[in-house]
Order: C-alpha cells, then sequence, then structure tokens
C-alpha cells in the first residue's frame, strides 16, 4: 500500500479541500489530530488543503482565533471562513473584512449543525453578499431520510435552490449529498446547475461511484475532499487512484480543478 | 421575610454557538456574578463553560480555569469529562486533583454529546476515583436519554449510585419533562443516599413540595440553568415554595456547599 501512496503522491497534484482541523468533545480523537494530519500531507505530498477549523463551527470569536493560530501552522493550509447564521452580524464582519485575503479560499456552511434551512431569513444576507462577490460556498449536504434529524436541514436539493436563485455562487456540496440513493439524485442537481460542484469527503467511498460521476457530469466538477479527521486520506488518495476513470479525470479531481476554483498557483 | 441566599449548582456561561440568546459573555466573569449577587442573592455557582460541550470539553475547562480565578465566594467551575482519560486512566486522579486546585467542584458527565460510555461498569476506574474523594458527578437526562422520548435509563443510574455510594451522583434536569418522573426520582431516592436532583425544571404541580415530603429537604439543589431559563423564575420558586424556612435554605444553597466541602481534596 505505502508504494501505492508514494506513487499517487508522485504523480498528482494533490489538493483536499475539505478538511477539518481542531477537534470535538464527541470525536474522542485520541493523540493529536491536526499533528498527525499535518504529518500525513506532508508524507503524502498534499499541495494545498483548504479546512474548515472545527472550532468555527462550534464557536465564532474563538472559533476565528483557532483558524488564524492553525494558518500558523503550515503555508500549505488555506482556510475556509465559517458563517453561522445564528451569529450572523459576526459572521458578516468576518466575510467583509477578510474576503479576499490571501489564504482565505471561501466559505463554509454547515445548515445542520446551526440548525437553519438555507432558505431561512438567518442566511439570506449571505447568500447575497456570496453571489455579490462570487463567492466559493462549501457546504455540509446530506440526505435527509436518516436518524440524524438535523440533517434535514442540509437537503442538497434545498441548496440546489439557493444555487439556482444565486448563480454567480459557487457551491460545493459536500458528501456528495449523503447517502444511498441520494448520491445519484445529486447528479441531476448536477447536470442541471454548472455553478454546483461536488466531493466525497469522508465515508463515501463507493465502488463506481467515481466512474458513475465522471460518465454522467465530466470530471471538472469533482474536487478531492478527505474531511479529516473524520476520514483518513489514505483511503481517498487510493479510492480515486483505484477507480477506472482515465488519467485526465484523476488529474482533475485530485487537484486540478481544486487549484482552478481557488485560484492557486 | 429574609431573602434566600442562593447557591447556583448549574449555570453556563460562553458562547452557544446556535444561539445568540443562551450565549453568556465571559470575558468580565466577575461582574456577571456580582450582578447576581445584587439581583437574585446568588452568592454562588457551578459554572459550566459551553466551549467544553460544544467544542473540547479539555480545551474549553483550561478556559474556565483561567475565567476562575476571577471567582471568588462559592464560586466554582464544572468540569466536562475529559475523554483523554480513557487512553490513560492512570492520570485521572491527578486531573481531579489538578482541576480542583483550579476551582472545580463537579464533573460533568456528557455522554451522549460526547460519545462515551456512563455505565458503572465501564467507568469504574474514573467513578472509583470520584468516590474515594466524595468528588460529586453530575450527568443530565437528555444525555441518557436512548431515543430522546423519554427513554431514560434509570436502572443504569441506580447501578452507579449503588457501586459508587460516596460519590454524590446528581441528576441534571436539562429540558428533559422531569415533572413526570417522580415515581423515579423517589425511587433512586429513597434507595439511594447520594443521588440528588436539581430543581429548574421540576415543573409539576407542588413537584418541589412533594419530593422535599417524601425524601426530605437535603436531596434537591437549587439551579438556575441559566442561559436556557429565567434566573429569576428558578430562585423565586424555590423563595415562593410552601416549604419551611430550613428546608428552603438546604434547596437554595446549603445542600451543595455540603457536597462541596464534603470533598475529600481540601489539603490539596
Amino acid at each position: 500500500m505505502e508504494q501505492r501512496l508514494k506513487k499517487i503522491m508522485e504523480k498528482y497534484q494533490i489538493i483536499d479541500s475539505h478538511l477539518h482541523l481542531g477537534v470535538l468533545g464527541y470525536m474522542n480523537i485520541l493523540g493529536d489530530p491536526d499533528g498527525s494530519m499535518l504529518k500525513l500531507m506532508e508524507k503524502y505530498g498534499l499541495d494545498y488543503a483548504v479546512f474548515s477549523h472545527h472550532a468555527a463551527l462550534a464557536s465564532t470569536t474563538f472559533g476565528w482565533e483557532k483558524t488564524i493560530e492553525a494558518l500558523g501552522k503550515d503555508s500549505k493550509l488555506y482556510a475556509y471562513i465559517v458563517f453561522n447564521p445564528n451569529h450572523g452580524d459576526f459572521g458578516m464582519k468576518l466575510l467583509e473584512e477578510n474576503i479576499g485575503k490571501e489564504r482565505f479560499s471561501g466559505v463554509k456552511i454547515h445548515p445542520s449543525w446551526h440548525r437553519c434551512y438555507p432558505a431561512d431569513a438567518r442566511y439570506k444576507r449571505f447568500w447575497e453578499y456570496a453571489h455579490q462577490n462570487k463567492l466559493v460556498v462549501l457546504s455540509h449536504s446530506w440526505n435527509p431520510d436518516v436518524a440524524n434529524p438535523d440533517q434535514k436541514y442540509s437537503d442538497p436539493f434545498l441548496l440546489a435552490d439557493i444555487a439556482k436563485k444565486y448563480r454567480d455562487i459557487t457551491l460545493i456540496l459536500a458528501h456528495g449529498g449523503g447517502r444511498g440513493a441520494y448520491l445519484y439524485k445529486v447528479l441531476d442537481i448536477l447536470k442541471e446547475n454548472k455553478n454546483i460542484y461536488v466531493d466525497f469527503a469522508g465515508d463515501i467511498l463507493l465502488p463506481g461511484l467515481l466512474e458513475d460521476y465522471v460518465d454522467a457530469i465530466g470530471s471538472k466538477r469533482i474536487l478531492f475532499g478527505t474531511d479529516m479527521p473524520w476520514s483518513d486520506i489514505r483511503y481517498h488518495l487510493l479510492w480515486i487512484e483505484g477507480s477506472e476513470i482515465d488519467e485526465k479525470d484523476k488529474r482533475n479531481i485530485f487537484g486540478l480543478n481544486a487549484k482552478r476554483l481557488f485560484k492557486l498557483t | 421575610m429574609e431573602s434566600l441566599k442562593f447557591v447556583d449548582a448549574n449555570t453556563w456561561i460562553g458562547e452557544n454557538y446556535l444561539s445568540r440568546e443562551y450565549s453568556i459573555e465571559d470575558k468580565n466573569l466577575a461582574g456577571l456574578l456580582g450582578q447576581r449577587i445584587k439581583k437574585y442573592n446568588i452568592a454562588g455557582s457551578i459554572i459550566s463553560h459551553h466551549l467544553s460541550l460544544f467544542y473540547w470539553p479539555r480545551q474549553g475547562n483550561d478556559l474556565l480555569a483561567a475565567k476562575l480565578k476571577e471567582a471568588r465566594g462559592d464560586n466554582f467551575g464544572a468540569i466536562l469529562f475529559e475523554q483523554e482519560y480513557f487512553c490513560e486512566p492512570h492520570l485521572f486522579e491527578k486531573g481531579i486533583k489538578d482541576r480542583y486546585a483550579q476551582g472545580f467542584r463537579i464533573v460533568r458527565l456528557f455522554p451522549k454529546s460526547n460519545k462515551y460510555p456512563f455505565e458503572a461498569r465501564l467507568m469504574s476506574k474514573f467513578y472509583e476515583v470520584l468516590d474515594h474523594y466524595s468528588f460529586p458527578a453530575m450527568i443530565g437526562l437528555d444525555e441518557i436519554d436512548v431515543t430522546g422520548n423519554k427513554a431514560i435509563q434509570w436502572e443504569r443510574l441506580a447501578d452507579i449510585a449503588e457501586r459508587f455510594s460516596s460519590m454524590p451522583l446528581i441528576i441534571d434536569g436539562q429540558n428533559s419533562k422531569s415533572l413526570l418522573y417522580n415515581s423515579y426520582f423517589l425511587s433512586l431516592m429513597q434507595s439511594f443516599g447520594n443521588i440528588y436532583i436539581t430543581t429548574h425544571n421540576l415543573y409539576g404541580v407542588a413537584q418541589i413540595e412533594n419530593l422535599v415530603s417524601c425524601t426530605g429537604k437535603e436531596r434537591l439543589l437549587f439551579d438556575s440553568y441559566s442561559p436556557y431559563q429565567d434566573i429569576g423564575l428558578s430562585a423565586q420558586r424555590i423563595e415562593e415554595a410552601e416549604l419551611k424556612k430550613d428546608e428552603k435554605e438546604a434547596i437554595a444553597g446549603k445542600n451543595i456547599k455540603k457536597l462541596i466541602s464534603n470533598i475529600k481534596l481540601g489539603q490539596v
């Protein structure tokens, strides 16, 4: 396995567009997850990694401090600014002060975490701002028909309605929209909306899924995302490398798409 | 009538990421606590920090430890159980002693939110330490409600209380329907002398009075559950209770102070 991973890192430019730094009480991660991730990034030759800090999802001011602190850990790290609609004034201030600055690549939203539907009034000024400023927005997305009731807030079809209304936003649907049949329903969304991208961050590494997506929409709107520390990068590297898609598609997914989208050099 | 002197067994500070309304600024803890003395005669509090729950217990506890330096009198911190000890349980005893020295007096368990066990058999190495020092543990009913629809694991609470009888086990009602649970409360309190119940959501008609009449004045602990409940409401309910003065005083503050003073770490 080590050899396969070594070949991947030598062959491709790799940009992780969806990971997290920091810990979370309910994750129960042992050791030093940030340190472990940075070591993995180094070992497997990641060119860039765009993160949202767990603390920034769970807290505004403290989360912002941790985001800034994390950027100092490695020059390959770029950050999403987290917008929490429950503390909208703070979020808008962060955007206005920081969007456009180097190493802030876009905005992360998490409707399930923050328990707020995308069309809720609390998000409205954010969508308008993102549209006016042509922002890249990474949103958690998941199918609503699961035991966790909070996933209903991140239904990819609700997010698609937003992307249709605000065409200058580039919206990334994280996790391919969730589980089961939704992974394929999301393909219809992607076919209809050219401003929507997708990643398969997390434990969504189904055999054949990547091939089906590339067949249906091509490879230019599929991003490499791991969701570390929730999911180890090694699974993702091997999943993409082992998929039966063309070499050029692998290059797009591993890094070229993110490089273009986030304007990385 | 002279107003009661309260010690709040359960109050939260810090930002709640879901709501500004439920966020309590932590920059001036001394000022906040001073206002509570003035307004409600709350002379002390056991304080938990939202960051410990919503982000990471250890970091939240550390943050609160720094804040506690500003606090005086009967103001203490609540440790949210730090899962790092699952890897190094032998360090738990020292950890508790260190936190005690920082001003913490209760360990709170959030097994559902933070995904760890609370059962006696699985947590015995930690409960043994708490039991040894008579260090109180607090657990919320929402945290042991399997379905979120009143499927509370009462038997497991009983098991903990029975096996670790020197460890005060405080049941925090959180947002549960505590008004429905008198039979469970009474059964637990009558069976085990180390079970205590917070008062903030004992909403049932005469529920506080009835529990006192059945189990005595020493088993209920006033808590505001601020910011999730109005502090004045919680305090006034005790002030207005149809109880004797000594019973109200016990619930308002003496009971929790007694639990704190019974912790066998005073020399640390």
